[in-house]
């Protein structure tokens, strides 16, 4: 059984304005996950392709338009305020940006704190032990409890981030961009631990990136998005070694490789990513595909299962 | 061998800050040669750019202050110059293009208007001559219906788009030197991979130098003919980009290396090897090499004073007393 579940997911900006109806903007447009418990899905695409506000719609920090999500094996979606409060608990997020997602004014031990005193977690006693054995897990010394966000690195904090993430004892942690920021040499660290974390406490990781090399290495699974839709979704190493939707292909040739003297076939692209609010007709990606023909610009193509559990969403594969 | 374009030698340059002196620069020097691609990488914080903006004029004075060296371009020394003098460098001779193009163009303005003042100041066009040859300009980086999108404002265009106007309006006047600070960081992989594809197009049918600025290993190696790399203020290692990424031979060059998630590796998955420890402020440098406390191969005479760049190979240099073996 699969740890996460979402079906049919939507989320939908705008639209239903008075006075004029406008077209509402498609941010996410019908997916389909699965995520295995101690597993990592991995979300790929370019800015604006909702890879983001899919992951806020599966923890409803942005309420869903259409669709429904279940946490193992109960649902997400469809539930009141308590009870959502209830099962935040089995999903956290890890933020982009270390240096905006800690409150400069609370001390550590208080940012960690907060998420146990929510939902009620022990007693105070019982909390303080539980902040010195998330520091430790993370890679901190419990002493630094009593330090503000600006006394620590970058990498530092966004331990910091991954420990309030965990202070709960999550099954899943979805991480949005969670080592962009960070330069190589602390990236690595990072990425180091998060691998470590899934090992010891077997949570699934919703690990979204537009670094491929990163979700290489720690992904089990990529789906790949574009436009609000996923266009191919399958297992890494059978994704990076035979890309099979044109756009996957493209966007993998297009990562810069830190070898001069590698010079492989560079598919570029034309032309910019279409805006959501007005996306193409047939195949969202059709303007920019150079295998595109006559089909692709009037018919959607459904996303497909193959034969290998691959999901592609082309008319030509 | 002739003299290089650009050639900085020994620059120190210091900020005045609350807690005492800030020592930025320790003492770099690098050189660009006609139509030469140099690439200078390095993590956040290392000088990368404020060794562009210096070449450049940009910084503020104070509280910057240069307490040593020489910017020697095409045989001048440029921090002698007048800000007059100075004037008639940026653009017709060293252009520069930087990270977020948005915030680089005037958002009131057309960017039409905004290379039109360009070519009106640096080749004395008329309004009307300056206009046609923007339209020309920004056809040869690619924007179609290039009559039309003159007219737009910067918020009017994508993030790519706007990037090929800077790199349209840095060529336009026909400078001898680009310096591009992390002109691709801003963008979408598929985005970069256009305007990287032009900016070598460019460069190279233009006869341009350029000094690329970047933390992007990637995008060196396939754009670079050398490279400089960059910790804490100083050169650490340059030499031709063939011969860094076949064997680096300082330890933070090849640490970087080493550490950087693969796409095209082998192995999938594991543990990535690391640098511990993270980069030292530069109010709290090290008394001897500032990569001693993370290096995996420190000595003790590390600690004593900071190494000296030193020649390994021809054309590969690095400054450190126990360098990876080149094999």
């Amino acid at each position: 059984m699969s740890l996460l579940r979402v079906r049919g997911l939507k989320k939908y900006f705008g639209g239903s304005g008075w006075p004029r109806r406008k077209a509402p903007l498609k941010a996410v447009d019908g997916v389909d996950l699965d995520l295995a418990a101690g597993h990592t899905l991995a979300l790929v695409g370019e800015s604006g392709c909702g890879k983001s506000t899919l992951a806020r719609a599966i923890l409803r920090l942005h309420e869903p338009t259409g669709g429904e999500v279940w946490l193992d094996g109960t649902p997400v979606t469809g539930i009141g305020r308590a009870a959502l409060r209830a099962r935040r608990r089995e999903m956290q997020i890890i933020f982009q940006d270390p240096y905006a997602s800690l409150n400069p004014r609370r001390s550590v031990g208080q940012t960690l704190d907060e998420p146990l005193s929510v939902h009620r977690w022990g007693n105070r006693a019982t909390r303080q032990a539980r902040v010195n054995e998330l520091l430790e897990v993370v890679g901190l010394r419990p002493a630094m409890a009593n330090r503000y966000p600006h006394e620590f690195s970058g990498g530092q904090r966004q331990r910091i981030g991954i420990a309030r993430a965990l202070a709960l004892s999550p099954k899943l942690i979805v991480a949005d961009e969670a080592v962009s920021a960070l330069d190589v040499s602390v990236q690595a660290q990072i990425l180091n631990l998060l691998n470590d974390i899934r090992e010891r406490f077997g949570v699934g990781y919703l690990f979204i990136s537009h670094d491929l090399a990163v979700v290489r290495h720690l992904a089990d699974r990529v789906a790949v998005m574009y436009l609000g839709r996923i266009v191919e979704e399958a297992d890494t190493a059978d994704l990076f070694r035979q890309p099979r939707h044109p756009y996957t292909e493209a966007l993998l040739s297009a990562v810069p490789v830190p070898d001069p003297t590698r010079h492989a076939g560079r598919i570029v692209l034309p032309g910019d990513l279409p805006s959501p609010s007005a996306p193409p007709s047939g195949c969202p990606f059709h303007p920019r595909c150079p295998k595109a023909v006559a089909r692709c610009s009037t018919e959607v193509p459904a996303l497909r299962t193959m034969d290998d559990g691959a999901r592609v969403a082309c008319h030509l594969v | 061998m002739t003299a290089p374009l650009l050639s900085i030698e020994d620059l120190d340059l210091r900020f005045a800050s609350d807690r005492g002196e800030l020592h930025a620069l320790h003492g770099v020097s690098l050189t660009v040669g006609e139509g030469e691609i140099v690439g200078l990488v390095g993590e956040s914080g290392c000088g990368k750019s404020i060794t562009a903006a210096a070449v450049m004029g940009l910084l503020p004075m104070p509280p910057a202050r240069i307490a040593g060296g020489r910017i020697v371009y095409k045989g001048q020394d440029l921090l002698t110059l007048s800000d007059r003098a100075m004037r008639r460098i940026r653009g017709p001779e060293i252009a520069m293009i930087f990270q977020e193009p948005m915030t680089a163009l005037n958002p009131v303005f057309t960017i039409g208007s905004q290379m039109s003042d360009v070519l009106c100041r640096h080749q004395r066009l008329s309004r009307r001559a300056a206009r046609l040859k923007a339209i020309d300009w920004l056809n040869r980086v690619g924007i179609a219906d290039a009559g039309a999108r003159i007219d737009a404002f910067p918020h009017q265009l994508s993030g790519g788009m706007r990037q090929r106007v800077m790199i349209a309006m840095a060529l336009s006047c026909r400078p001898r030197l680009l310096i591009a600070d992390e002109p691709t960081t801003a963008l979408d992989v598929t985005i970069q991979a256009q305007v990287l594809e032009l900016m070598r197009t460019l460069v190279r049918e233009e006869g341009v130098a350029m000094l690329l600025i970047t933390h992007d290993l990637g995008v060196v190696a396939e754009t670079c003919d050398r490279v400089h790399v960059m910790y804490c203020g100083r050169v650490v290692e340059q030499a031709t980009t063939r011969a860094l990424f076949a064997a680096p031979r300082h330890p933070y060059t090849r640490g970087l290396l080493e550490c950087l998630p693969r796409i095209d590796g082998a192995a999938i998955g594991g543990r990535l090897p690391t640098i511990p420890g993270t980069v030292p402020e530069l109010s709290k440098l090290p008394p001897g090499c500032a990569f001693a406390p993370r290096c995996p191969q420190v000595q003790a005479d590390c600690e004593q004073a900071p190494p000296p760049v030193r020649a390994l190979q021809a054309d590969h240099l690095a400054a450190c007393l126990h360098p990876v073996s080149a094999s």
